[in-house]
């Protein structure tokens, strides 16, 4: 039993570390480049340190105003001993996102194992969580939405355990329940319904035992009243309008063909909701190139591998079949799953459905659970060495694929829209900003053209580990007019650069697009450096008037 | 049939307004008579007194609409496939004595009309032996019959190798596509570009990538999403679906008490093959070829609506019939009131404002 035990734990670590290699390796090269939400969570971050005030001078704030889309706490609160320990660096932006997607591996083998009592489902299941293309891509960049499904699983996990055990649990999942909506957006219209779904259907069960859920909902109440009232009372409301469905794009051009603004539009909104929802059992988002790893295109990558099809499939008739305990809790996660993504103005996106990843790959799971049985069963051996050379073939060329994906194209495809370039041009300037009287970046970027705005003042802060407490409490200057982009702190300026008028400006060092500062217009030695992105095309001009 | 009309003006007139003339009145008939004859399947394989639900549902559901008004060519082939359908449920069932004739007349039309059903038959008669749904000896005098008619087809195509070359790639698009062929030399090159041309050339080239684009095609036809929803428009402009969501719940049911039965769970899988003309049309899916295999979706969801109707005594099946009904008919008058108020507007939008439908 011991022995039985130790080799248990061994394997465990064994696909941590598997999984821990393929999160933490080279994550400051890839993704090429910290996006405005990273360094925005890290600049507020080790200004909490610091002066335990976020930059707008809020005392210990429970929501990040950021740049007006008032973030959540608690990401950049867990990167807080990051900073502390390794400095405010690209790294010790991405740990916590990367170690919460390590213990996942370690917390869903536990899951797996305490609901099935199977160690068989346990191994598998933590295995193809570790390796997971879905998981290991949101994992290696600081994704709100990743630590929240982590505390998601711990929440439902106690749901359950509150169900069967003591009222402790009833704690614990409450507690892991309103930490997810301190996390991220799109828990907080899943919690509620999750749990008022999975309350009941388990009424049953729990009609006999209403004390443990008293305790339950009222410590709910208790912790999440605090993020209740910014949701809809503070800034955050802001976010939630800018989001909703009634927004969307193919809903106003298409389908009632205006804006969204009366109740006639209700029933086709419904409709229109009903098409979304269901769309999320598409083919090409589940297996094909759903994830947002490269530019769009007929094969990429899914929330699952390719090779998993005859998995997923296997597990849904297993899952519908088979005796499943606490089957009825699952079906609620999955149905009130989609809902927070199926009411977005966006398109299907698998980072907003990271609160699902315990019961996709458990249905997965069960699938290759299944099969490997069936497979067992096979009695002529050239078939089962046949079957199982060309699985394992399958099996290698789609992790090929998916590794040259992830380690090649990912970097070239989406640098631009990870802001890639400006780390190495205020690292350029703090190397030489003091022979000028004047730094001026100018936002606008693009390779097709200049229709990226981005937000280097929060790049500036970051890479020059700008004094918090200069800068919450010195004279800032902003434009005269709203429609005018103009921000300027110290010697940074923030503005759009116009070089028939700038040309003329002497010792200001200009930072900016080939769409601002066009080569033809620079005389010999103004362009001083020229900052690219991993495929090859121009991010940034570096120039100053001669 | 009255209400069929009533519908059927409803949609006709406010989508195209066109006048009436020679093709819509064979095609709009065309569309009574696959009704009619997937009535007639429903009649022996579900239950005589309830097929009426079959023929409610296809009434109710615009899908046929929208391609009677198109004059879809595959809503003419549906034809022949019905035949064939019909004259295999004889055969199985031992009734009548047409079974062998409606197999002959469908497959003769079918090949005659489009050069893609001779593999296709082909596939789905194999299947059919294979899975041992009918067995060979009561099909070799059909297929014998079939193969001989077929011998003026073989005499033509020779004569006319170009012209039978281009109606396949007419009928087969599936490779035209150039984003798959530019995916395959962008992610080889930049492989390239990082010395791993290797790996690139093992797991990133055109037979992979087309391998995983008709699998991709093949499972998107038999997703929900495809049938309920107007993900796919109608005619590439519609906002109304093929058929009404509310009947999801009923197709659910129906496919679960389907795959409990073996036989069933075959006939299913043999049916799969009437959506290779929609994998092997250019886009992902093609509701206009998909025509093909609504039968097999209007016969579960009406298996699944017949079932839930006899145990509506239960206050589970009770509820369910009673929100399919309060869907569907919320559906159907949210759709009419649509059509009247928007469809046109969505169609000039898609094939612009000058868009003119010749006259003879």
């Amino acid at each position: 039993m011991k022995k039985d035990k130790l080799r248990l734990i061994i394997v465990v670590v064994l696909i941590t570390i598997i999984g821990g290699f393929l999160r933490l390796y080279k994550i400051t090269k890839n993704p090429p480049s910290l996006t405005g939400d990273e360094i925005s969570f890290g600049y507020s971050a080790y200004s909490v340190l610091k002066t335990g005030r976020d930059e707008y001078g809020k005392f210990l704030p429970l929501v990040f105003e950021s740049v007006g889309d008032y973030k959540n706490p608690l990401p950049a609160y867990l990167m807080i001993p990051s900073i502390k320990l390794f400095g405010l660096n690209e790294f010790a932006v991405r740990f916590p996102n990367a170690l919460m997607g390590i213990i996942s591996i370690v917390i869903f083998f536990l899951f797996l194992q305490d609901i099935f009592k199977s160690k068989k489902i346990a191994l598998i299941g933590s295995l193809m969580l570790s390796i997971s293309a879905w998981h290991i891509f949101y994992s290696r960049f600081a994704y709100e939405t990743l630590t929240a499904s982590l505390f998601v699983l711990l929440g439902i996990w106690g749901f359950i355990k509150m169900l069967k055990g003591n009222t402790y649990w009833a704690i614990f999942s409450a507690f892991f329940f309103t930490l997810t909506m301190y996390t991220a957006f799109a828990p907080r219209l899943f919690i509620p319904a999750f749990i008022l779904g999975a309350l009941a259907v388990s009424f049953p069960k729990t009609k006999k035992d209403w004390k443990k859920i008293i305790i339950f909902l009222t410590t709910c109440v208790v912790l999440g009243l605090p993020i209740a009232y910014v949701t809809f009372f503070g800034g955050a409301n802001t976010r939630l309008q800018m989001v909703f469905l009634g927004n969307d794009i193919e809903f106003s051009r298409h389908v009632i063909l205006k804006y969204f603004n009366s109740i006639s539009d209700l029933p086709l909104l419904f409709f229109f909701w009903i098409k979304r929802y269901i769309s999320y059992l598409n083919p090409s988002f589940l297996f094909f190139n759903s994830l947002d790893a490269t530019l769009p295109s007929p094969i990429g990558l899914g929330i699952l591998y390719i090779y998993e099809i005859p998995f997923f499939i296997a597990g849904v008739i297993a899952f519908i079949k088979n005796k499943i305990p606490y089957k009825s809790i699952f079906i609620v996660w999955i149905l009130t799953g989609i809902l927070p993504d199926s009411l977005t103005n966006n398109q299907q996106h698998t980072g907003r459905l990271l609160h699902l990843f315990p019961v996709i790959m458990m249905i997965s799971t069960l699938g290759a659970v299944e099969l490997y049985n069936q497979f067992k069963k096979i009695k002529l051996k050239w078939v089962k060495f046949l079957t199982a050379f060309v699985f394992g073939i399958a099996v290698i060329i789609v992790l090929i694929h998916a590794f040259l994906i992830i380690s090649v194209n990912f970097p070239r495809d989406k640098g631009e829209s990870f802001d890639e370039g400006w780390r190495e041009s205020v690292q350029y300037v703090i190397n030489n900003q003091d022979k000028y009287t004047e730094i001026v970046f100018d936002p606008v970027r693009g390779i097709d053209g200049p229709n990226m705005v981005s937000n280097p003042f929060l790049y500036v802060l970051f890479y020059t580990k700008y004094d918090p407490l200069t800068y919450q409490t010195e004279t800032k200057i902003f434009g005269e007019n709203t429609s005018e982009y103009y921000y300027k702190f110290g010697k940074y300026t923030f503005r759009h650069i116009y070089w028939p008028k700038d040309k003329d400006n002497k010792g200001v060092l200009f930072v900016g697009s080939p769409w601002s500062l066009q080569k033809e217009n620079l005389k010999d030695g103004e362009l001083i450096k020229e900052i690219e992105l991993t495929n090859g095309f121009s991010a940034f001009y570096i120039v100053t008037p001669k | 049939m009255f209400p069929y009309y009533t519908l059927k003006n409803l949609f006709f007139v406010e989508i195209i307004g066109r006048h009436f003339y020679l093709p819509n009145s064979f095609y709009i008939p065309l569309a009574l008579i696959n009704a009619i004859l997937i009535y007639n399947l429903a009649k022996k394989i579900l239950d005589r007194k309830l097929a009426n639900i079959t023929l409610l549902i296809i009434v109710i559901s615009p899908w046929f609409y929208y391609l009677s008004v198109a004059h879809s060519f595959y809503l003419f082939l549906l034809f022949p496939v019905l035949l064939i359908t019909l004259g295999l449920v004889n055969i199985i069932k031992k009734e009548g004595n047409f079974g062998n004739l409606f197999i002959i007349l469908g497959s003769l039309i079918a090949i005659y009309s489009s050069v893609l059903f001779l593999p296709l038959l082909t596939l789905i008669f194999m299947a059919i032996i294979f899975l041992k749904i009918v067995s060979f000896s009561n099909l070799k005098k059909p297929i014998i019959i079939i193969l001989l008619f077929c011998l003026p087809l073989l005499f033509f195509a020779n004569k006319n190798k170009v012209g039978f070359i281009n109606s396949f790639k007419q009928e087969s698009k599936i490779f035209l596509d150039p984003g798959l062929i530019n995916s395959v030399n962008k992610y080889q090159g930049a492989a390239e570009a990082n010395g791993l041309k290797i790996f690139s050339r093992i797991s990133e080239n055109k037979y992979l990538f087309y391998t995983e684009e008709i699998l991709n095609k093949y499972l998107s036809q038999l997703v929900p999403e495809t049938y309920f929803t107007p993900k796919y428009k109608l005619l590439n402009f519609s906002f109304s679906p093929p058929i009404f969501i509310g009947f999801l719940i009923p197709f659910f049911y129906g496919l679960y008490l389907s795959l409990k039965k073996p036989i069933i769970a075959k006939v299913l899988l043999v049916s799969t093959i009437l959506t290779i003309p929609s994998v092997l049309a250019k886009d992902m899916v093609s509701l206009n070829r998909l025509v093909l295999f609504s039968p097999v979706l209007f016969l579960i969801i009406s298996y699944g609506l017949i079932e839930i109707y006899k145990n509506r005594k239960k206050i589970v099946f009770r509820n369910l019939l009673i929100l399919t009904s309060i869907l569907v008919i919320f559906q159907l008058l949210v759709t009419i009131s649509d059509i009247k108020l928007r469809e046109n507007s969505r169609f000039e939008s898609y094939f612009g404002i000058n868009y003119e439908i010749a006259e003879p």
